[in-house]
């Protein structure tokens, strides 16, 4: 039974697979081997996937859904028509429709699949397309980060034995960057960096915003589905605009039929910002690898947004030379998934090659360190694996209690590059019991494992006392079977929905967290600082408070979501 | 480890080598099959790489004369013409430009061009320009936020803080993150004059002063606001510390002088408005004050600033029915607001004696008043009013209820459910309205504990209105009342879904508590207290959950709240408890103390005083209070068994009888005494005694409750009275319920005495394969098998077996008695 890859896209997804001839892309049902990540339910109740649940997302965008990639492993939810869906859910059907695909192409049922995933990906969003995987019918023993994916695609077409090159991924939604280092049948990933909110709908979104601007139009005032339609406009002038020198947008609001030409010299002047974040992930990533971008034999490029010709000519600008864009850009990351389900079943032509990855973030726990005073400051950071560790890894690290008599050491794990683990991201906590003894006489050894599908798992032992406990980083993750699945889409056709009271405020501090997801840098962190203040005059009940803060909030998450369209 | 040998090479300087070696073994062992072996292959992989670099850096170095390696060490010669500068210094330039031109340095476009720029863009040197800027900030940080946020988004320093502080001074950069993220900012819009000035000077003091008014430093923010006047006097920030400080030094003249100023350059500014009216309404000048606020409202509609000022203004000026209705917005708008809704019933207050002693037709605005009456708590007049009224006429739908919310408040329940009657049979036709009376009537009969009746009332309510939280509430509580703490979880749940009042968690607190879930209990009693500081009871139950959930500094911080809130002192045992199982004897004996001296007459007191003594092993102590409790209570059985038991803890054994006798006599069915005392009787070999002690015992305890370790006892007495016959009987029923460690040597003994060797000796044998670490049995078991082996011998029995002596005192296993808790709590 063949293993296939799958490149489970923000926009579109793909299947591939390969043999000795090499790798093939496998069509869906209309014959196009891209099928975009939409899902909808019709006016039967029955689920919809790909081009004909996109074309609906202007039709009927309420009971639709796009771009939920975005928001796997989070507790958000989307209602279509009279059901409830996860991200994975959603993120199932579509994979499940790609199988059913495979199956016709390949005359056999396909039971397992190498699943891409962006490097940035973090813990609990790569449970969460694990469960999806799984959700859809399908054995996901290995996930493969995009870059490194796309790298592997890129590689083995390569002539010459030897090389390091950078590939440079801009997709729908997410920005990666990795270095590889190939020799002697060894694809080593030596760093990858990335921007898990920028990508080519990022180009839509700031093409929309100026839209709006320019005609004096309020985004809350549009209905859904005017919204898409000049959703679909912006998209089609992006599109327009890699072809020829301008492209028309046009979108009737209220009656009144709005109209707006932009040039290419526009579009690459208010895309500037957005360039402008680019920059930094091809920096860390270089510095991160000790290389200097003359050191590199290549600059690949990748993604769907790396068509237009503004993203082209940027990197040409930045590296000092002209990218090499060999594989059709969409295609390159599902053939490197193919490519490794390949290696996965260890095929003969195959044998011979084998792919090292890293760590893309660093991981550690919080601490508490002595400060000047003779004090104790709690909320460090203490990096365990450090972001570019080579993978699988496995770490450990001793800790000491700080006062007499404590009965416990808390173990909070966290990724990120900041010093404070409030900047970083929280991934699961736990509680070691220690004997009571004087401060610094008992200690923990914590051992952090991370495994070559970038999933995390935490053994803490006492000295003293030879217990070990095990950190479940979230409890939820179970396997489901096939039946559980089943049971779960019976479930979702018997929930009825519950108006959620109106509550203005918890609808604030959703979006509150929502954006702060979106937003990286000091936006991010005043917003964090907001919302928690928000929140404690929320505790409060001090209307006055309350008042206060959420304008504050508003004025503050308004910011946040006009800068990409600065 | 040897890293060379791990890669199955010689050391080597070769980079080459060390990778070819290493795809090598790396195919034998596959990450992902062996990570194990992979990982040491990788460290040595490393390893290898820099030890190569390390080699190659010797080779040349052995290689180099030491003129070459001078050369090696300086630095790099710059090859820098002048006129060609590098990119760096350029882009420094134009920072220090930019930064020197005030109007350019506030305008985020500017530092956009700048970055812009691809003359900055080469990786390379960004790296560099982002550190050199980050320095230059460092010393040049008077910029807007926009800029700064501008800036990091652009070099993310925020994001890459942990770097920083390698680089640079902790303090300073702490002192630029915190504007990076700070909440407040002061405006750099208006700096610019047709004079320019010491921009940098100015908002060094504009700062200061800003600081030191945080921190109410009112001679500093003198100082720093002269400063900066001297500089720009205009400039509409500067003018608002300014008021600010005037308004903290009570001058509101003076205040007011700045503010015009301030106005006459920004009419629409709010925040000047405000601060404006605020100084007018505390010179009490309420016409232009109330002008102030009306234009504030025009400028911020619905600011809860310019409406509480509009009403204050309005009743200060006489115009109270206006002002109510501003109240009465405001209260609609902002529910929690305690400060408006107090301020609305002083007025009610006013506006009630206003009617009552106006000369004209009272009762045509019965309503009015009893309305009036029932808001400010004047329920006395309010029935009395509404009684005159029926007189003239009977009542309306609307004032029965009103007269049955007056009686309920003043507790005359039976009345007020008569009122309320009606009102529901006047409502008859409008289901609306007669939800409210229901709802109330609900109300009324759980007060009149008539909860069936109470929930019929409440049914009929949700049946019409189903998601009515205070419907819910009155449901939950109905059950409650009754113990059914589970239902009426159910309802509170739901109650507190649809709208949060304090009442309710409390409510859900108490049935959380009665059902013994003290977590789930404490997170309700908390929002209480979040709710208001002044609730006592709750303060007591959140402590009494941080007792019970073993958080003893919350639970003493939570009980001495409540105590100083006027709690009964009886908390202070609870304190003491808490203090205690914190660890901090001391302090748990000391209050302790103290309680009992505030209520010497309590045994209970010095019960507890004497748990903490016991619990901390000191049981003379702890004797001496056990013992002057047992003088207070001198037929509790409590402190006497407590005596005893300390009694016997200290080996004070006659002492220990006599009480154990006392304590048996006065309370014959407990068991406990009964047997210590027996236990003692055996210890001292006053078989006759133990023996009647023993009858006593079966007689006087049900059968059902006596504690079977009296069979063990029973058996031994008899077998040490010889009686062997009755001693078998009782040891083998001792075997039986457990007792057989104990009772096997004995009853084995007494089969041998019996000439019942054979039983003796199997009995033995199988003691022995169930614990062969019992040495007596084993001496035992040894003779009776010499015995049997002579038996067959000579097969002849001549002489009985010799069996080992009896030890005479044998530690014998202690009765169990009721469980004592270590410290007797409520």
């Amino acid at each position: 039974m063949p293993i296939i890859g799958i490149d489970l896209g923000t926009t579109h997804s793909l299947a591939s697979y390969r043999t000795e001839e090499g790798s093939t892309l496998i069509p869906n049902a209309l014959g196009n081997v891209l099928t975009p990540s939409v899902v909808g339910v019709d006016d039967n109740g029955q689920i919809l996937v790909g081009e004909i649940a996109k074309e609906r997302l202007i039709t009927h965008p309420e009971r639709t859904a796009a771009l939920f990639k975005r928001y796997i492993g989070t507790d958000r939810r989307y209602k279509l028509g009279e059901y409830e869906f996860s991200p994975e859910d959603l993120s199932a059907f579509v994979l499940r429709s790609l199988k059913q695909d495979a199956e016709a192409l390949l005359g056999e049922s396909i039971e397992e699949a190498v699943i891409s995933v962006p490097a940035y990906f973090n813990d609990i969003q790569r449970k969460a397309t694990k469960r999806a995987g799984e959700l859809a019918g399908l054995r996901v023993e290995r996930l493969i980060n995009e870059p490194t994916a796309a790298a592997v695609a890129y590689g083995l077409h390569l002539e010459q034995e030897e090389s390091q090159f950078l590939v440079f991924d801009l997709g729908g939604g997410t920005f990666d960057v990795s270095i590889l280092d190939m020799f002697e049948g060894i694809m080593e990933v030596k760093s990858v960096a990335g921007d898990a909110f920028l990508g080519g709908e990022d180009f839509t979104d700031m093409l929309i915003g100026r839209f709006l601007e320019r005609f004096g139009l309020e985004r809350d005032s549009l209905d859904n589905r005017t919204m898409a339609a000049l959703r679909k406009q912006a998209e089609q002038g992006k599109r327009m605009l890699t072809m020829q020198q301008d492209a028309k947008l046009t979108c009737t609001v209220d009656g009144e039929t709005h109209e707006w030409v932009i040039d290419r010299g526009l579009f690459d002047h208010m895309s500037k910002p957005l360039l402008n974040r680019l920059r930094n992930p091809v920096e860390r990533a270089l510095k991160d690898a000790s290389l200097s971008p003359k050191e590199l034999n290549e600059i690949i490029l990748v993604g769907g947004a790396t068509r237009m010709p503004l993203i082209y000519s940027f990197a040409a600008r930045l590296f000092g030379r002209l990218p090499a864009a060999r594989i059709h850009p969409d295609e390159t990351i599902a053939i490197g998934a193919g490519i490794v389900a390949a290696m996965k079943e260890r095929r003969e032509e195959l044998k011979e090659v084998v792919l090292t990855d890293v760590c893309p973030y660093t991981l550690g726990t919080m601490v508490t360190v002595k400060n000047g005073d003779g004090g104790y400051d709690n909320g460090h950071f203490f990096p365990i694996i450090e972001r570019h560790t080579v993978i699988p890894a496995s770490r450990v690290e001793r800790f000491y209690t700080v006062t007499d008599d404590q009965k416990a050491i808390r173990i909070e794990i966290y990724q990120g590059e900041n010093r404070l683990t409030r900047n970083n991201i929280k991934l699961g906590q736990l509680e070691i019991p220690v004997p009571t003894n004087r401060a610094g006489e008992e200690a923990v050894d914590l051992r952090f494992t991370y495994d070559i599908n970038g999933i995390l798992e935490v053994e803490a032992t006492t000295l003293s006392t030879n217990e070990t406990h095990r950190l479940l980083i979230r409890e939820d993750v179970s396997g489901m079977s096939l039946e559980e699945v089943e049971k779960r889409f019976r479930e979702l056709e018997d929930i009825k929905i519950h108006p959620r009271d109106k509550a203005e405020n918890r609808l604030l501090l959703a979006r509150g967290d929502r954006i702060y997801e979106e937003t990286l840098g000091s936006a991010r962190t005043q917003i964090a600082g907001a919302l928690r203040r928000f929140e404690t005059a929320l505790g409060r009940q001090d209307e006055r408070e309350i008042r206060k803060e959420a304008g504050m909030l508003k004025e503050l998450l308004e910011l946040a979501e006009k800068q990409p369209e600065d | 480890m040897n890293i060379w040998a791990t890669l199955g090479i010689e050391p080597t300087s070769e980079v080459k080598t060390i990778k070819r070696a290493y795809a090598r073994r790396l195919k034998e062992c596959h990450p992902e099959e062996d990570p194990e072996n992979f990982q040491q292959i990788r460290r040595s992989y490393e390893s290898a790489l820099e030890e190569a670099k390390e080699l190659a850096e010797r080779d040349i170095r052995a290689r180099l004369s030491p003129s070459e390696l001078e050369q090696l060490r300086s630095p790099e010669p710059t090859a820098a013409k002048p006129g060609d500068e590098s990119p760096l210094t350029i882009f420094l330039r134009r920072c220090e430009e930019l930064y020197a031109d005030i109007s350019r340095r506030i305008d985020p476009d500017e530092w956009q061009d700048l970055l812009d720029d691809e003359l900055f863009w080469p990786i390379e040197i960004r790296e560099r320009i982002g550190d050199e800027l980050f320095g230059f900030l460092l010393k040049h940080s008077f910029l807007p936020k926009k800029v700064l946020n501008l800036l990091d988004g652009h070099f993310e320093w925020t994001v890459r803080e942990r770097r920083l502080y390698e680089d640079h001074d902790k303090a300073e950069i702490t002192l630029l993150m915190e504007r990076f993220s700070s909440f407040w900012e002061l405006r750099y819009d208006r700096l610019w004059t047709d004079e320019p000035y010491d921009y940098d000077a100015f908002l060094r003091f504009r700062e200061q002063a800003h600081y030191a008014l945080v921190v109410n430093d009112l001679d500093l923010a003198e100082k720093a606001l002269k400063g900066a006047a001297l500089l720009n006097n205009r400039e509409p920030d500067c003018l608002r510390l300014i008021a600010l400080f005037y308004m903290r030094k009570n001058q509101p003249e003076s205040a007011l002088q700045v503010l015009d100023q301030w106005l006459k350059d920004e009419p629409h500014e709010p925040e000047a408005r405000l601060m404006r009216a605020d100084a007018l309404l505390r010179r009490e000048n309420w016409e232009p004050a109330l002008l102030d606020y009306q234009e504030l409202l025009e400028l911020l509609p619905g600011s809860i600033h310019a409406l509480s000022g509009i009403a204050a203004c309005k009743e200060a000026l006489g115009r109270l029915w206006e002002a109510k209705s501003v109240y009465e917005d405001l209260c609609a708008r902002y529910p929690e607001d305690l400060d408006v809704q107090i301020r609305l019933l002083v007025l009610n207050d006013k506006l009630a004696n206003e009617l009552t002693e106006s000369e004209g037709d009272v009762l045509a605005g019965a309503r009015t008043l009893a309305e009036l009456y029932l808001d400010t708590g004047r329920e006395t007049e309010c029935v009395a009013l509404l009684l005159e009224t029926e007189q003239e006429r009977p009542l309306s739908a609307e004032l029965n209820f009103l007269l049955g919310k007056a009686l309920g408040k003043l507790e005359r329940y039976a009345e007020s459910e008569e009122r309320l009657d009606r009102a529901v049979v006047q409502t008859e036709s409008e289901p609306l309205k007669q939800a409210d009376v229901l709802k109330l009537r609900g109300l009324i009969r759980i007060a009149l504990e008539r909860y069936e009746e109470a929930r019929e009332d409440l049914k009929r309510v949700l049946l019409f209105q189903p998601s009515d939280p205070e419907a819910l509430y009155r449901f939950g509580e109905s059950l409650r009342m009754e113990g059914r703490y589970e239902e009426a979880l159910q309802l509170l749940h739901h109650a507190l879904e649809l709208s949060s009042h304090w009442y309710y968690h409390s409510a859900r607190g108490d049935c959380f508590y009665s059902l013994r879930l003290y977590p789930e209990a404490l997170l309700d009693y908390l929002r209480v207290i979040q709710y208001d500081r002044g609730l006592t009871e709750a303060w007591f139950r959140a402590g009494y959950c941080f007792l019970r959930i073993g958080d003893y500094a919350h639970a003493a911080e939570y009980f001495e709240e409540a105590m100083g809130r006027g709690f009964p002192e009886a908390i202070l045992l609870l304190i003491a408890e808490a203090r205690f199982r914190a660890g901090d004897f001391k302090q748990a004996a000391d209050l302790a103390d103290r309680y009992n001296r505030e209520r010497p007459n309590d045994y209970y007191g010095r019960i507890v005083e004497g748990d903490l003594y016991r619990a901390s092993d000191q049981a003379v102590e702890a004797l001496e209070r056990y013992r002057s409790a047992a003088l207070l209570a001198p037929t509790e059985y409590l402190p006497l068994r407590l005596v005893a038991e300390m009694l016997l803890r200290l080996d004070r054994v006659e002492e220990a009888e006599l009480e154990l006798a006392e304590l048996a006599e006065r309370h014959p069915h407990r068991g406990w005494a009964h047997l210590q005392r027996i236990r003692l009787l055996i210890a001292a070999t006053r078989w006759r005694e133990a023996e009647e002690a023993i009858v006593r015992y079966t007689e006087q305890i049900d059968a059902k409750d006596q504690d079977p370790l009296v069979l063990f006892y029973g058996g031994y007495i008899l077998f040490r009275l010889q009686q062997y016959e009755q001693a078998v009987e009782f040891l083998e029923a001792a075997c039986k319920v457990g007792f057989e460690r104990e009772s096997e040597e004995y009853l084995i003994r007494c089969l041998a005495a019996l000439g019942r060797y054979d039983q003796a000796e199997a009995l033995a044998t199988q003691a022995l394969v169930a614990d062969a670490g019992r040495p007596m049995l084993v001496e035992i078991s040894e003779a009776l098998e010499r015995y049997s082996a002579r038996k067959w011998k000579l097969l002849r029995r001549s002489r009985e077996a010799e069996l080992p002596e009896v030890e005479a005192r044998p530690v014998l296993p202690e009765p169990a008695g009721e469980p004592l808790p270590d410290i007797h709590g409520f």
